[in-house]
């Protein structure tokens, strides 16, 4: 079983209930698919750094799960279906102990002072 | 950095994710991916940025994966 995690930009035209409605659906169809939902992180609406159909914001929500493989091109496929959902973008997982950097960013900052010395 | 050319002594480029130890480089995080795109939207190279060839390598991914989710520009309004 591998760990996926799917980001996908909902239309910000969308109310909470229908917000809501898509990423149970979302999770819905990994269920369905034989996968299993892990954690689902929203970040909310942010602003785009570019245009997509004609939007300048969007609603992020990520979904981390795991499944057999078939699983990523079916969800991707409904995604695309969707016609509420602007972009969505699938990768394996990397566990987030892994991304974060080990030193903290005020240690960093005093030692590049003191570089520049 | 390497600007002070005077005589021998300009400044040692270090590769600054080595430097804060980032394990591998995540394409959510896009305050840091930022640092290493100019301000029209393009990758810095690694002989300007000094990255290690390792992080220099997760970075590209990672930047096109945050173009692709609209978190980093493909390239600037202005200059579109």
């Amino acid at each position: 079983m591998t760990k996926y995690e799917t980001t996908f930009i909902l239309d910000p035209g969308l109310d909470e209930n229908q917000v809501n409605e898509e990423v149970k659906k979302a999770g819905q169809w990994v269920q369905d698919l034989g996968g299993e939902v892990l954690e689902v992180q929203r970040w909310g609406k942010r602003r785009l750094a570019y245009e997509i159909n004609r939007r300048r914001d969007g609603i992020y929500t990520l979904v981390l799960y795991q499944g057999p493989g078939a699983i990523v091109k079916e969800l991707e496929r409904r995604l695309g279906l969707n016609e509420s959902v602007l972009r969505s973008l699938t990768v394996l997982h990397v566990p987030p102990e892994l991304t974060q950097p080990q030193v903290d960013a005020e240690a960093v900052a005093a030692a590049a002072e003191e570089a520049d010395e | 950095m390497a600007k002070e050319r005077e005589g021998k002594s300009f400044k040692k480029k270090y590769c600054k994710l080595c430097f804060e130890k980032v394990g591998f480089v995540d394409y959510k995080d896009e305050k840091r991916l930022g640092r290493f795109v100019t301000d029209r939207g393009k990758i810095v190279p690694r002989r300007v940025s000094g990255t290690c060839a390792r992080h220099q390598k997760q970075l590209t991914t990672a930047i096109k994966r945050a173009r692709v989710l609209a978190l980093l520009p493909f390239t600037s309004d202005f200059y579109r």
